[in-house]
């Protein structure tokens, strides 16, 4: 077996994609690592809130009307409202006016070039939620309540890397890494399962655990990145759907294994807010996915079976 | 002359009787002080079900898991949930969950 890979930029965030395929089969493995590429822009293209051209710019300007989105579009929300009823709102793609409110209103680059510029908005304060969100699927119709908008970055790259997987499902071993959002397949070149390291979030650079994944997908939600200042306070992108502000919880870090990198990517989510006992819980409940949270003071804390996947440091 | 002949013939026929009569004592005596039989620990085969050990083995309890599952062995990865494999050492990741 050989193995093709491909870096790229794309969602704001570093792409690597690895595709293992018998020799005779590379050339099938570029094509199908460029089909994966374009996919990817594609999807930013389409979802983005920071391109004032994107089809959900133009669906959170069209606000209180209905509008009529592409497959991908409406495929996507749906899947988002679909996460939301399944984390009981915890997960909630209408937090757009909160994000906005607590000063993420320009893609990540430009906040830190801006040094947090203070906001004249207050936080807080949400007027809908998601159970506003009416959806046709019959004419890919999309009503968003009127004042309102969605924010799809809290699944929209674990969402991609879960479709560039599917692409490269027929080649059996590949893995998609998506700014950490990462969706795998088959084994790695050694045969075993793909080794992941799960990053420390209070030590960039560095794992605080190696994992061994196969078929299955891994996605971490910290409030250590993505900080900045506003109005002289120190804020963070994760907004908690229940008071419309940056989540003040003693959770820092979760890295959550499930069955694709979107669900992961919401479950973290949802874990990292509810805090170390009842997110536990909750990821107990959930029947594909393993779990490791960390605590604001270091401690660490893991589901049941997390042991089952980890390698020994 | 004769007699004579005789009589050196009977003591040594006496002779041989008597030698024969000490080794049989000292054969006798030697049985009498030998150790008992070694006893077999062989039990004759029997039917019936299998002693408790040839029964398939419980699941192994698992060992106590650090916070951070360090003591915990690591196996194949999602597609076999609680199918523990013997600990491997981790291989140098080229992926990262980083968070976002």
């Amino acid at each position: 077996m050989r193995e093709t890979s491909r870096t790229f930029r794309a969602m704001n965030t570093d792409i690597l994609v690895i595709v293992a395929t018998p020799a005779e089969q590379c050339a099938q493995a570029e094509t199908a690592l460029s089909d994966v590429e374009a996919l990817f822009a594609g999807v930013e293209a389409a979802v983005s809130r920071f391109r004032p051209e994107s089809e959900l710019s133009r669906l959170n300007r069209s606000a209180g009307r209905p509008f009529v989105a592409s497959p991908l579009l409406f495929t996507l929300v749906a899947e988002a409202l679909e996460a939301a009823r399944a984390t009981g709102g915890l997960f909630d793609p209408t937090i757009l006016g909160a994000l906005v409110a607590a000063g993420y209103d320009r893609s990540f680059e430009l906040l830190s070039l801006a040094h947090g510029a203070p906001t004249t908005r207050p936080a807080g304060g949400r007027a809908h939620t998601w159970r506003d969100v009416c959806l046709d699927a019959r004419s890919r119709t999309i009503i968003l309540p009127p004042g309102s908008g969605l924010d799809l970055g809290g699944i929209g790259k674990g969402w991609a890397a879960d479709r560039a997987a599917r692409r490269l499902r027929p080649f059996g071993s590949y893995a998609v890494d998506a700014g950490g959002d990462i969706s795998v397949g088959g084994v790695q070149g050694d045969g075993g399962p793909w080794a992941i390291g799960i990053e420390d979030p209070r030590h960039p650079g560095n794992d605080l655990a190696v994992i061994g994944v196969r078929d299955g997908a891994v996605a971490t939600s910290t409030s250590a990145r993505r900080r900045w200042s506003s109005a002289g306070k120190e804020r963070h992108h994760l907004i908690d759907p229940r008071t419309g502000l940056p989540a003040e919880s003693e959770v820092i870090s979760a890295t959550v294994t499930a069955r694709s990198a979107a669900r992961a990517e919401v479950l973290a989510k949802a874990a990292l807010l509810l805090g170390p006992e009842l997110g536990l819980r909750f990821l107990e409940e959930q029947p594909d996915a393993e779990g490791l949270l960390v605590l604001t003071g270091g401690e660490t804390r893991v589901s049941s079976h997390w042991g089952e996947i980890k390698y020994v440091a | 002359m004769v007699s004579t002949a005789r009589r050196n013939r009977k003591s040594a026929r006496w002779a041989v009787l008597i030698a024969s009569g000490v080794v049989a004592a000292g054969f006798y005596v030697a049985i009498l002080n030998s150790p008992q039989p070694m006893q077999t620990n062989l039990q004759p085969v029997q039917a019936g079900p299998q002693p408790a050990s040839f029964v398939s083995p419980a699941p192994a309890q698992p060992e106590p898991v650090s916070d951070d599952g360090a003591n915990a062995p690591a196996s194949s990865g999602l597609s076999q949930p609680g199918t523990a494999q013997p600990p491997v050492f981790a291989p140098r990741p080229r992926l990262r969950s980083r968070g976002s």
